[in-house]
């Protein structure tokens, strides 16, 4: 008998990899031969039925976009090039992306990584914690210290650029979508996911809306957000972008001056 | 180190089903009778969002059990410390009724395999799933109950039956038994053993929850699918051991091809049935 590390390590090559693992696995059981290698079978299809599933349901779009059959192919290479790390599913296939855009039965569909990167987010915010939301540092702040307000983001919100049209591929394959299935390609999106009533929802913004929240997210005042807003988009509008972040729950929290 | 004797909370004697996220909105608005919920710890790890509101809606109504199938007991090294404290975080916010993991292991070396992997049922395994139990226990400050899994191999140079295995970590480190009644059968028509040598080898008063569940057959195994009505081998065995445990919490346990609630709570009413009659039969012994 192996120490249990060694036999649990040859059950793990055993199950994920090809046939020589299996043999040096096959050695350590009661039943030899063709029956080892059906009950072997049996954890390898329970295995990657798990595997291949908690995928399946984090990346449903694209499911639909690619199909079953292929998306299990894929799903299948990435549980061998990417071990999961954790006891908890819903952690597993964060590296989803990245592992379709080098491999090479993907490389038709350049926007397939994209919409793993938008379908990541997803899972996330619909997991993220709730807001504390205190915006009473807007109420007391007198119009000439406005510039140096800065801002808190809630947890579940995430961003996403793309020079696909990500927010018409999410849309179109929507459950229950059965309109127009044309999406024009020429198009970029960058977009805004978050959370309403427990259900996450993906938005649309506008470039001056997407840096500004970028800004105001990666810690800049209201003043430099403001600036770079405009630099990018000299359609900024800081009294509709605001109102929309603040009444959506983007923007949860004010400080004036400097961070607490 | 914290060994503790007795549950800090306990499961009503009473049928209880699994709560699966298809069922979520419906269990709130039409509560069905059943004496208890059980929900996979893990799917609760996240920090906010519908989840945790859904399960303390459920919680203000039913006792609620955490089942985990991630915490890999049977692994050799530390436990992982942030899934431990995740499962703390949550028993904190839930107050769970029983706390519960499975005898087996999922990761070796940090790569998890996320299935009820057999352990060899040797001493080093029994040590090292000991020591994690206790290890849960210390840090939950409770004591937790294992389960028996469903087996479709079996590792040469056993050196004791899975029976005993089950009943020496009880023993060695007063938690509970979650005796999965399926899986018993399951592994039983697997192997070729008597599952009914298995019951009568499990302490009488370790087994503190059942669990019920439909198996499939795949390629000559039966495989523990919980994708199924409890079937009537599984039935019977379930009355054996009600008669030699007396009244346990019993969950239906249905995870795959999941059907409407009412079959679930239909499956239960079953479970609640033969729990009512062998509370009859117990008073009656009594009197």
């Amino acid at each position: 008998m192996l120490a249990l590390p060694e036999l649990q390590s040859r059950f793990y090559d055993g199950l994920v990899f090809g046939v020589e693992a299996e043999d040096s696995l096959i050695d350590c059981l009661v039943e030899s031969g063709d029956e080892g290698r059906r009950r072997i079978a049996a954890y390898r299809r329970s295995v990657f039925g798990n595997l291949v599933g908690a995928l399946a349901a984090t990346y449903p779009v694209l499911t639909k976009i690619v199909g079953l059959p292929f998306f299990r192919e894929m799903a299948r290479a990435y549980v061998r090039a990417h071990p999961s790390s954790s006891g908890d599913l819903n952690e597993y296939g964060g590296e989803f992306a990245g592992f379709i855009a080098s491999w090479p039965h993907a490389r038709g569909l350049g926007y397939l990584p994209d919409v793993a990167r938008l379908e990541w987010r997803v899972q996330k915010v619909y997991y993220a914690g709730e807001a504390v939301v205190d915006l009473s540092a807007l109420a007391g702040c007198s119009p000439q210290d406005y510039g140096a307000l800065r801002f808190g983001v809630a947890p579940a919100v995430a961003r996403l650029d793309s020079p696909w049209p990500l927010a018409d591929i999410w849309r179109v394959n929507a459950d229950g979508y059965a309109g127009d299935m044309a999406v024009d390609f020429t198009q970029g999106a960058r977009l805004l996911v978050l959370r309403h009533e427990g259900l996450v929802h993906v938005e649309t913004l506008v470039e001056g809306e997407a840096v500004f929240l970028d800004a105001l997210a990666g810690g800049d005042r209201l003043e430099a957000a403001v600036s770079s807003a405009v630099a990018a988009d000299d359609t900024f509008d800081l009294m509709a972008a605001l109102g929309r972040f603040v009444t959506s729950g983007i923007l949860v929290q004010a400080w004036p001056g400097e961070l607490p | 180190m914290h060994r503790p004797s007795a549950p800090a909370a306990t499961l009503p004697a009473a049928a209880g089903i699994g709560l699966r996220s298809p069922h979520h909105r419906l269990v709130l608005e039409q509560p069905p009778d059943v004496g208890w919920m059980e929900v996979h710890s893990e799917n609760f790890f996240g920090a906010g969002g519908e989840p945790l509101q859904v399960l303390e809606a459920v919680r203000a109504r039913y006792p609620v059990s955490l089942h985990g199938v991630g915490l890999s007991l049977g692994s050799v090294g530390e436990l992982s410390r942030r899934h431990l404290e995740k499962l703390k975080a949550l028993v904190e916010r839930i107050e769970p009724a029983a706390i519960s993991e499975h005898l087996c292991w999922s990761s070796v070396y940090g790569r998890f395999l996320n299935d009820l992997l057999p352990l060899p049922y040797t001493r080093e395994a029994l040590d090292t799933i000991c020591e994690h139990v206790l290890r849960a226990q210390d840090f939950l400050g409770r004591p937790i109950l294992v389960e028996n899994i469903s087996s479709y191999l079996r590792f040469a140079g056993a050196e004791i039956p899975e029976w005993e295995f089950v009943a020496a970590v009880a023993k060695r480190t007063g938690c509970g038994i979650l005796l999965d009644v399926n899986n018993i059968y399951v592994s039983a028509r697997n192997h070729g053993f008597d599952p009914q040598t298995y019951l009568e080898a499990i302490p009488r008063d370790q087994v503190w929850e059942i669990h019920l569940a439909g198996y499939e057959e795949d390629d000559g195994l039966l495989v523990d699918a919980h994708s199924r009505p409890v079937h009537e081998p599984v039935w019977q065995l379930y009355a054996n051991a009600l008669a030699r445990f007396g009244p346990v919490a019993t969950l239906i346990e249905w995870d795959n091809d999941i059907p409407a609630l009412e079959t679930l709570v239909t499956e239960a009413d079953k479970a609640e049935r033969l729990l009512a009659a062998t509370r009859e039969a117990c008073h009656a012994r009594a009197a």
